[in-house]
């Protein structure tokens, strides 16, 4: 029998133990709770580096589409490499149960032919990701959606396109299947042109699919490459050069085109070249740009440094020198000229091209001041245009030449220069003896307007002195005037000026010259009296005729007259004011204050007023004739529909009206010519 | 009530109501967040979860309110008969017409239109049950006969039903719902911790008979293991983690729910909120539980009567030691075993139960001795 106290008491003691229990349960609940606080602390602050490895894995898109890229833009922005859209079609082994089955209906909207073998294979493989059919039709990527089967998908890519085809491709390059880009402007600026690690901008789900990638704002913004090259120029430049090789059936050719002043390269073209859309079907040489990783022999062009250095030692353009009547034997050897000359001037060794007057002039100005001027020019060192692949040519220390060796530089043989170094030797003639580097990327601008790089013309050296520019230059009007080697490049639109080449061709390897085998160019400038613009034309192995003059003279003229005309620049008889703009009118002002002397200025052209048309429009601008044969006159007013009075016959010694005169058509200049004392 | 005159009413325990509605408040916004992708794939309706756990809310909500307004000691009468409610609906999960099965697991049983889980139910009758076995029996409790035997026998055949739909979380929470009583409930230690020796080889045998079981927890012991197959869904949460960092990404920016993390609204709810609410959401969280559990053990304490204390004690170790347990599967402290987040966690029947349990504790609050 319990006592109803003893019940109460045990009550009491078994109520105080349930708590106890109770309050041990408690407790380890909290420790339970604590445990999960710490272990939060630990994973969400804790450093886990095989976590963070896998996330970033998996967020990431690992499916290989083709990452966007940059335009590549011309100078006016016109677009030369850009991306479009397309469908690629892939499947995911894990979604397919059926291997067969898929592949047959695939088959019905899509033959795969003998890649169903393969893909069959890589299906059965497993893994996540097989591809398909990379860049198809948008019908044929419709049909297959429409197919609806689980595991095949379409994904959008981009791919290259390059609207001009053939443009420049040797320039711009291409880019692979992979958006990998393999020459060119894309390979050299794959950093700026490549989307930033395209894949993190696509959040993957587990399923592989791709989220958020609508959400275009939070892309990074891609660059484009603007580069100096005109498309116009470019394309003139490569019909011109392109018809060139084929009718001389030549090997492959080089035309360039630069600006004088800045060193800016408006157009540079290679043949044969390769339409970069489909590159794979060329073979790899046509993806030379031969201007920087060619070197030929330059030959006659070479003359132009034998005249710079003799006119910059002060020696005088009439300082006769003896051709020796076209043969000369220089230790073992013997050098030729094209025709047996005898007594002839500098100005005329220039003019003619003679071999062997050049290497007469070498003799007189040295071997050492030659090799100077050549440094000076940068011959035998790369450019440094931003452009990969660029070479050196050989042209080994002037102080090691032999007498024959030096004999034959002067002539542009025995040593090799790059088709771009000749033409910027040319232009820095062009530009009163300033050597300017060259380049091809005007800027890197993104989307966003942020400038990344932007050019300057850089200016290398001044191998010559402004007059010495301004006289050799006059040597180089007269290459293409009658009698000249160059008259085929004469242009009667503008004043050129530039200097033939025809070199004959080593056999690779051996050392002798190839019979039969020749380089053919021609390098000069226009317009002479203000150059604008450099131009370079080689023809490789040209069959048939092969004297530069003959093969390359004839494109200069074209590239040079429609270069010119598509810049705007005022034709020779620009003396005829039929400017609609001002800064055209400006220029022609330049030009015309270049041929008055500074004393004879006439206030009689007034910078046009900002109206679209000047009230003399039409007229004829007088210039200086002071000094100028009968002919030069003759030439000049010709075209304008002014009637000249002549009296006398030689140089012009007097005019009338003077010089900066404004005449309306059919009123008369007089001028009156007498030889110089 | 057996001692009418020794009890008063009190107003019942805001704290605990508010804790509570917190918690269902944060469960409902995280389900949407980390349900609403997949939902708009599978449904179309990325709120079709959203709308879902909405109306389970109300129905727990219209739960909770019946239940605080029912008396308590009504549970004493109605324990027959919620005990062969249970049984009869875990049975019913076993008969093919009408159970449901979701990822291998048969925990499902089709009541017209809406799914039931009658684990969930059978949680909570163990607890009611238990709570008045022991009172019933308080003085007895020693006694292995009358004690600890009957008990057993009732619980295991509830384990043994849950287990056989491989529904290990339930059967693992109805075996601690069981231990814990019992300790309480005045059993003899030595009974006690011969149970636990006794229970490990059936525990061992339980899972390394099961293939998926071992697999899970091969991958808890080392989940590098197999990084794709059963460790990927530990890796995944533990990324949630530790991307989610001290601020977290911030709501609705979480990317492992897109897929990465399977069940993210379900049982892994936690990693959801982990990834999105930072440190910081997880410690607010485990607060709101922890003060969940001492309102709860608070409410057993000044119980009036045994069944009261019992009652209170069970359902607030029940809805505790879930989250805990929970919480320690999606940090990796514990092999993963297929247990909700309770109140947080998307699912109806666990939501209900949870829901009509806290009603229970409420109206066991509103009664004090005198």
């Amino acid at each position: 029998m319990i006592t109803p106290g003893s019940v109460g008491q045990a009550e009491r003691r078994r109520e105080q133990w349930i708590r106890a229990r109770m309050a041990v349960v408690l407790a380890l609940l909290f420790i339970g709770l604590i445990g999960i606080g710490g272990r939060a602390m630990q994973l969400h602050l804790g450093e886990q580096q095989s976590l963070k490895w896998v996330a970033a894995k998996q967020y990431r898109a690992v499916i290989p589409t083709a990452p966007r890229r940059g335009k590549i833009l011309d100078a006016k922005g016109r677009e030369l490499a850009i991306d479009v859209p397309v469908q690629s079609i892939y499947a995911d082994p894990r979604q397919i149960r059926d291997h067969e089955a898929v592949l047959s209906a695939l088959q019905t909207v899509l033959p795969l032919g003998g890649e169903a073998a393969t893909i069959r294979r890589r299906l059965a493989q497993g893994g996540k990701f097989v591809w398909i059919r990379r860049r198809v039709e948008q019908d044929v990527a419709d049909r297959v959606r429409a197919l609806k089967r689980p595991g095949i998908h379409t994904v959008e890519e981009t791919r290259r396109f390059y609207p001009n085809g053939a443009l420049a491709s040797q320039l711009l390059g291409a880019v692979g299947l992979d958006a990998e880009p393999l020459a060119g402007i894309e390979l050299a600026y794959q950093d700026e042109l490549g989307s930033q690690r395209g894949q993190l901008v696509y959040q993957r789900d587990a399923r592989g699919r791709v989220f958020y990638t609508q959400s275009a704002g939070e892309r990074p913004p891609l660059a484009n490459v603007e580069l100096t090259l005109d498309k116009v120029i470019q394309h003139q430049t490569e019909i011109s050069l392109a018809t060139a090789v084929a009718s001389a059936q030549a090997r492959g050719g080089v035309a360039i085109v630069g600006e004088v002043a800045t060193g800016r390269v408006l157009a540079m073209a290679s043949m044969p070249s390769y339409d970069p859309n489909d590159y794979a079907r060329y073979e790899q040489s046509r993806w030379r740009n031969r201007a920087i990783t060619d070197t030929y022999e330059p030959g006659s062009t070479f003359k132009v440094f034998i005249a710079a250095v003799a006119l910059e030692d002060g020696m005088d353009p009439e300082r006769r020198f003896d051709c020796e009547r076209g043969q000369l034997r220089i230790g073992h050897a013997v050098v030729h000229d094209h025709d047996p000359y005898g007594i002839l001037s500098l100005r005329e060794i220039v003019k003619v091209s003679s071999n062997i007057g050049a290497l007469k002039v070498a003799q007189a100005v040295g071997r050492d001041r030659f090799g100077a001027i050549l440094q000076a020019f940068r011959i035998g060192v790369p450019t440094g245009i931003d452009f990969p692949g660029e070479v050196a040519g050989i042209l080994r220390d002037p102080r090691g030449w032999q007498p024959v060796e030096m004999a034959t530089i002067a002539f542009g043989q025995g040593i090799t220069a790059t088709p771009l170094q000749m033409t910027m030797a040319f232009a820095a003639i062009a530009n009163g003896g300033r050597l300017m580097r060259p380049y091809l990327v005007e800027r890197i601008r993104r989307d966003d307007g942020v400038v990344m790089h932007e050019a300057a013309p850089t200016l290398v050296g001044a191998p010559i002195r402004p007059e010495t520019a301004q006289r050799l230059t006059e040597l180089l009007i007269q290459v293409v005037e009658p009698g000249g080697t160059g008259t085929k490049a004469a242009s009667a639109a503008y004043a050129v000026a530039g200097k033939t080449g025809t070199a004959q061709k080593v056999v690779e390897g051996t050392g002798r010259y190839a019979a039969g085998k020749y380089y053919a160019s021609f390098i000069g400038f226009a317009p002479a009296q203000l150059p604008r613009i450099a131009v370079y034309v080689g023809i490789d192995e040209p069959r048939g005729p092969y004297f530069g003059g003959v093969v390359a003279a004839p494109v200069f003229k074209e590239i040079v007259e429609a270069t010119l005309t598509y810049l705007g620049e005022p034709t020779r008889n620009a003396s005829v004011i039929v400017m609609k703009r001002p800064q055209e009118t400006e220029r022609v002002r330049q030009i015309s204050d270049r041929a008055i002397s500074a004393e004879q200025k006439v206030a009689a052209s007034e910078p046009a007023s900002d109206s679209a048309a000047r009230p003399d429009e039409g007229r004829f601008l007088v210039p200086d004739f002071h000094g100028m044969p009968v002919r030069e006159v003759m030439r000049r007013t010709g075209e304008a529909g002014v009637a000249v009075r002549l009296e006398g016959t030689g140089l012009v010694v007097e005019q009338q009206p003077a010089a900066g005169t404004l005449l309306v058509p059919g009123r008369t200049l007089a001028v009156r010519c007498a030889f110089p004392e | 009530m057996n001692d009418e005159g020794t009890t008063r009413r009190v107003p019942f325990d805001y704290w605990l109501l508010l804790c509570t509605l917190l918690l269902v408040g944060l469960g409902v916004v995280m389900v949407y967040s980390a349900s609403a992708v997949l939902a708009g794939e599978r449904y179309g309706d990325p709120a079709y979860f959203l709308k879902r756990e909405s109306c389970f809310v109300l129905l727990g909500l219209a739960g909770m309110t019946a239940a605080a307004r029912c008396p308590y000691p009504v549970w004493r009468r109605v324990v027959y008969g919620l005990l062969a409610l249970s049984a009869l609906l875990l049975g019913c999960a076993y008969i093919p017409g009408i159970r449901s099965t979701v990822g291998g697991a048969s925990r499902w049983i089709h009541l017209g239109p809406v799914r039931f889980q009658p684990s969930e139910l059978a949680k909570l009758t163990i607890v009611i049950f238990l709570a008045y076995s022991l009172e019933k029996k308080a003085a007895r409790m020693k006694s292995f006969a009358v004690g600890l035997f009957p008990h057993m026998v009732i619980g295991g055949i509830m384990i043994v039903l849950i287990l056989g739909q491989r529904d290990f979380g339930s059967a693992f929470l109805v075996a601690s719902i069981l231990f814990c009583m019992l300790l309480v409930g005045g059993s003899r230690l030595t009974y006690l911790g011969a149970m636990v020796i006794a229970a490990l080889p059936l525990l061992y045998f339980a899972v390394a008979s099961v293939d998926y079981r071992r697999k899970r927890i091969l991958a808890f012991l080392n989940p590098w293991s197999d990084r794709y197959g059963s460790g990927f869904q530990i890796i995944q949460s533990l990324i949630a983690f530790k991307e989610g960092g001290l601020l977290g990404r911030g709501l609705g920016e979480g990317q492992q729910k897109l897929f990465y993390l399977p069940e993210a609204h379900t049982d892994f709810i936690a990693s959801v909120i982990g990834e999105e609410l930072g440190l910081i959401g997880m410690l607010c969280l485990l607060a709101l539980y922890g003060f969940f559990c001492l309102r709860g053990f608070m409410t057993a304490w000044r119980a009036p009567d045994s069944f009261g204390r019992y009652l209170a004690f069970g359902i607030t170790v029940l809805l505790s030691w879930q989250a805990v347990c929970n919480l320690g599967v999606v940090m990796g402290l514990l092999p993963t075993k297929g247990m909700v987040l309770p109140f947080v966690s998307y699912g109806g029947s666990s939501l209900l139960v949870s829901l009509v349990a806290v009603g229970i504790m409420l109206n066991i609050s509103s009664y004090r001795k005198v």
